[in-house]
């Protein structure tokens, strides 16, 4: 593979007659093979200075650390002293090899490689996938699942984990098969009652039964009752107070055919008819000692009488139906009682059954009548007029194309042509080349696929927006006006490019390459046009950008006696700091505070950045600075005392006359005093607030 | 001789897990047939591994201590005419492998004072008015489902009550805040937060240590001010906010969250607290909830999962039985008519 190692060069002629660079050359590493005997670079035309990019081949360079060297050559002939970096070569592995096996495992790790495999999607590095992951043989509880993938390298992930609960979800529809009374206790234990047998259910069930209570002495008893699914699981019980009395209740029916009648009669006495099939439903209304049964069922009665309430058992009726087709319907439900149709088939929905209702899909048209009697086409169209309505007809045009697949269902076209293969068969395509403009208004109706046509649908002459690629190359320095455009057309023509910036333009002639220089920062419009072809032209908005100017924020920490600096505006920052320098390509950085004023510098890597500059002091006493004070002002550190938001400053004449005083915020532990308007002399400074007072001697020079 | 020292080794370990699960009946009502009528005095004669029905009662079962692995199961928290009532159950060291179902606990559940660390312990369908608290040495291996609880855990002040691992907290109905520490072995999943703590339905105690991710749970306020879930080291997945109220909640951080979209509940009774016998939180068929979690399935209490949440708090595969009516009074010898109704849960 080749390698290439990409460098941006700033090139300078290093003396004031600005002799152009003519030659430049480069080593790597060393030793240096001599002046003049490096690899020769090629570089551009210039005068003097010079701003280039070159890929410089790696090949055969081993991964680590490096150096390249390079030097330039002035057109007399003198050579610079080179320049060097340092480099890293190293072997980036691909993010988008595949991840190519995977594995998991429950609780216990294997081993990497041993787990179950996993058969994994086609992917290009990254992957969602669902699995079906089998638990048999796992016991019921909790359980730790594991995964982890390979990728085409061999290289494991580090698992993933989650928890999981093993166990089974009841199934509601399971059968309810066994149940057990006791009456009054002690509780024998589930399982140990008396059992009663259950009618077959599938998890739910109303059912009465007839307990006998042989043996029970007159007076109160209370009766616990429990049920057990068919896998064995008991429920709690339930319980119900009762008494026998010799003087009770009752709770005997008698049944004539069906009519249901209590035998208990006595004034006073109160009466509830119960559907027993229908989980003992009350039957509203029905509260009267007898009781007609309208359908066959199973009904009790509910009787309470002098505080007492008795039920007498379910008994089974039938009740006979009146079904004059016998089609299994009643007629009171049959939506066509006199001719059977057990389906009750009802195409529109109108109450009468398909097999008696004239009109099935209730559209007005007689069935009898009706080219589509199952759909309603009240307008009853039929296209190809073969007995059979559109909306039911699967061939409306009869051409023996299905309508859909028919490229032009209403009218019949058997061979399906469809010259501009839109899906529209030709015979019903107003717009046979597909350009957009119909056939009825098409100049040139056979214009070739993909052609840009006008208003006439001609073609017109275009380009691919592809055909121009731009390149812009930011100024070097604020204000240097060195900004480039470069402009590169795929198809060599007659072009003409205008640049345009506010009110200003430049145009410039090119077939296939163009770059435009000296161009200050700013957006400009680009517009291309070409010769001979008057109704063309492509614009594009183009920024030629500058460089930011250097800029820092300082956070001095006075009790760790540091500061900390936030950088930016340029790659490469140079720091002094007390005269010892530092260079750092980072943008954030703590330097330590050796003196009590510590003086700072930064500078960028492009002189014409600028510079910033503070003069810091980290001290707990109050001081003035600069002292004797020639400047404008004279600053008055007070220490690294949060106390300070706000003080009093004054300044007096050592007679004692006040000549200046001021509320002043105290930011970053300094407040700065104008001394412009001070004669030369000594001065009583006096700063203050509610809880301390300093009184320093100044000198004004 | 190694080889039959290695079979009586393993014999030994299965004997451990294998308990006789006798059923022993509890009930403190008045007039009460059950086998003893004070639940403590239960687990005291209980052996491991016994089932302890606690029968419904209008009287509160108190304050009890768990020592032995045991299966608590009441008949429901909120049913509408009978409840197991617990004020207090502590999970005392030697609880590890037990289950507690169906039961109102009218305070908490909680390790408090405990030196070792409980393991596979089992809360379904419970109703915990106050929150259950992973105090001291806590537990491993949690299962938190189908309940409806005030707190997991406790926030900031009493971080020590989030001493859990390897939890599933899922298809319960959160009212104040759940609370994580281990949240990286820790799974919280189609929940819904009812009217929680507005600006820390979930806390993370280990915040600098990562997030928890809570997935494809209901966030469901009534408040008029601007709920804000959001939390340090607490991301959502496939989640869903709305405030009843008047004020928008804050938009969730993490993905695939739908952010104030009512869910369109069947029922819930036009507030924000928990009505067992009127609340339905199943979603309605035009809810943006339904097939919104991160595997396609619905958010919230019903997410297809197998487990179905119980409003008032039935235990999964016991059945109920309701005496639905008796002949209050029989003569001498005469049969005792009664109609049961039971169900399969």
């Amino acid at each position: 593979m080749k390698r290439v190692l990409m460098i941006c060069l700033l090139l300078f002629g290093g003396w004031a007659t600005a002799q152009s660079i003519g030659a430049a050359e480069y080593f790597i590493d060393g030793p240096d093979p001599g002046v003049g005997n490096g690899t020769a670079l090629t570089i551009n035309g210039n005068s003097g200075s010079l701003i280039q990019e070159f890929s410089i081949p790696t090949t055969g360079l081993s991964e680590g650390f490096h150096n390249l060297y390079v030097r330039t050559q002035v057109a007399s002939g003198n050579w610079s002293l080179y320049d060097r970096s340092v480099f890293y070569i190293a072997a980036i592995s691909n993010v988008n090899q595949n991840i190519a096996a995977a594995e998991y495992f429950f609780d216990q790790d294997p081993g990497v490689g041993n787990g179950t495999a996993l058969a994994l999607n086609t992917n290009t590095g990254q992957l969602t996938q669902t699995f079906a992951i089998p638990t048999v043989g796992l016991t019921e509880g909790f359980h730790n699942f594991y995964v982890r993938t390979r990728n085409t390298d061999g290289n494991w992930s580090l698992y993933d984990r989650t928890i999981i609960y093993i166990g089974t979800f009841a199934d509601e529809n399971e059968p309810i098969t066994a149940a057990e009374y006791f009456f009054d206790g002690p509780d024998p234990g589930a399982g140990n009652g008396t059992a009663l047998t259950l009618d077959t259910n599938t998890g739910q069930l109303t059912q009465s039964f007839a307990l006998p209570t042989d043996g029970l002495a007159a007076g109160a008893h209370t009766v616990f009752i429990r049920v057990r699914t068919e896998g064995g699981v008991w429920s709690l019980y339930d319980t119900a107070s009762f008494t026998v009395d010799p003087a009770a209740i009752d709770n005997t029916v008698t049944v004539i055919e069906n009519l249901l009648t209590a035998n208990f009669n006595a004034t006073g006495a109160t009466y509830q008819w119960l559907d027993c099939g229908n989980t003992n439903t009350v039957i509203d209304g029905e509260t009267n000692r007898s009781f007609t049964a309208t359908q066959s069922g199973t009904y009790a009665v509910q009787i309470s009488f002098n505080g007492q309430t008795v039920v007498s058992n379910c008994i089974a009726i039938t009740v006979d139906s009146d079904d004059d087709d016998n089609d299994g319907i009643l007629d009171v439900n049959d939506n066509c009682p006199l001719t059977p149709n057990s389906d009750q088939a009802d195409n529109d929905n109108d109450g009468i059954g398909d097999v008696c209702d004239d009109d099935d899909d209730n559209d007005g048209i007689l069935d009898t009548d009706d080219n589509c009697p199952m759909m309603a086409n009240a307008d009853q169209l039929d296209t190809d007029n073969d007995g059979e309505g559109d909306v039911c007809d699967t061939d409306d045009d009869g051409d023996g194309i299905d309508d859909a697949s028919d490229n032009c269902p209403l009218t019949a076209n058997p061979d399906q042509a469809d010259a501009d293969n839109d899906g529209e068969g030709d015979i019903c395509d107003d717009d046979s080349d597909n350009d957009g403009i119909p056939d009825m208004d098409d100049l040139c109706p056979n214009t070739p696929p993909d052609a840009v046509v006008d208003f006439d649908g001609c073609p017109i002459f275009s380009l691919p927006a592809s055909n121009f690629t731009l390149k812009t190359i930011g100024e070097s320095c604020i204000e240097n006006n060195d900004g480039q455009l470069e402009i590169t057309a795929q198809e060599a023509l007659e072009y003409t490019a205008t640049l345009r910036l506010g009110n200003t333009d430049q145009a410039l002639p090119f077939t296939q390459e163009l770059t435009f220089t000296d161009l200050e920062a700013g957006a400009y419009e680009l517009c291309i046009t070409i010769a001979g072809q008057m109704d063309y032209e492509q614009c594009f908005d183009v920024t030629i950008d500058e460089p930011e100017s250097l800029s820092a924020t300082s956070k001095v920490d006075a009790v760790a006696k540091n500061v900390t600096l936030d950088l930016k505006g340029s790659t490469t920052y140079f720091i002094a700091l007390n005269g010892e320098s530092y260079r750092t390509n980072e943008s954030h950085i703590t330097l330590p505070l050796n003196r009590v004023e510590n003086t700072l510098r930064i500078t960028g890597d492009k002189g014409c950045q600028g510079s910033y500059e503070d003069i810091i002091v980290i001290s707990n006493n109050v001081m003035a600075y600069p002292n004797p004070v020639v400047q404008e002002r004279v600053s008055v550190y007070l220490g690294s005392r949060d106390e300070f938001q706000t003080v009093r400053a004054s300044i007096y004449s050592l007679s004692g006359a006040k000549i200046m005083d001021k509320e002043m915020s105290v930011k970053g532990g300094l407040i700065e005093i104008g001394t412009t308007t001070l004669a030369k002399g000594v001065y009583i400074l006096n700063v203050s607030n509610k809880a301390t007072l300093f009184n320093h001697k100044i000198i004004k020079q | 001789m190694r080889k039959t020292t290695l079979f009586t080794l393993a014999f030994l370990v299965n004997l451990a897990f294998i308990y006789a699960q006798n059923i022993i009946t509890v009930d403190n009502s008045p007039g009460s047939a059950a086998q003893f009528n004070d639940l403590q005095s239960a687990i005291s004669q209980a052996q491991d591994g016994d089932i302890i029905y606690v029968h419904p009662s209008e009287v509160n079962y108190g304050v009890i201590d768990v020592n032995k692995p045991l299966t608590l199961i009441g008949f429901s928290h909120s049913s509408s005419d009978k409840e197991t009532a617990i004020d207090d159950i502590f999970l005392r060291n030697n609880a590890s492998n037990t289950t507690i179902q169906g039961i109102h606990v009218t305070d908490v559940i909680s390790t408090d004072g405990n030196s070792t660390t409980i393991e596979n312990i089992v809360i379904e369908n419970c109703l915990v008015d106050d929150g259950i608290y992973f105090e001291d040495a806590g537990m491993n291996n949690v299962t938190l489902r189908g309940n409806i609880i005030r707190r997991v855990g406790f926030v900031t002040s009493f971080a020590g009550s989030n001493n859990y691992s390897n939890a599933l907290i899922t298809n319960n109905i959160i009212t104040d805040v759940i609370a994580v520490k281990s949240f990286q072995s820790i799974t919280i999943k189609n929940n819904i937060f009812l009217s929680p703590n507005a600006f820390r339905p979930v806390f993370n105690a280990n915040s600098a240590s990562g997030s928890a991710e809570i997935q494809n749970s209901i966030f469901y306020f009534n408040t008029s001010s601007s709920p804000d879930p959001n939390e340090a080291g607490v991301t959502f997945s496939n989640c869903l906010t709305f405030n009843l109220s008047s004020g928008p909640v804050v938009a969730l951080q993490g993905t695939n969250n739908l952010d104030n979209i009512d869910p369109l509940f069947v029922e819930d009774n036009d507030n924000t607290t928990f009505e067992p016998l009127q609340d339905n939180y199943q979603l309605l068929g035009n809810s943006l909830a339904r097939g919104a979690g991160v595997n396609g399935e619905d958010l919230g209490l019903f997410d297809g999962s197998g487990f179905v949440f119980d409003n008032v708090g039935f235990t999964d595969g016991i059945p109920t039985i309701n005496i639905q009516a008796i002949s209050t009074t029989v003569a001498p010898g005469q049969n005792l008519n009664v109609i049961i109704n039971t169900t399969n849960q």
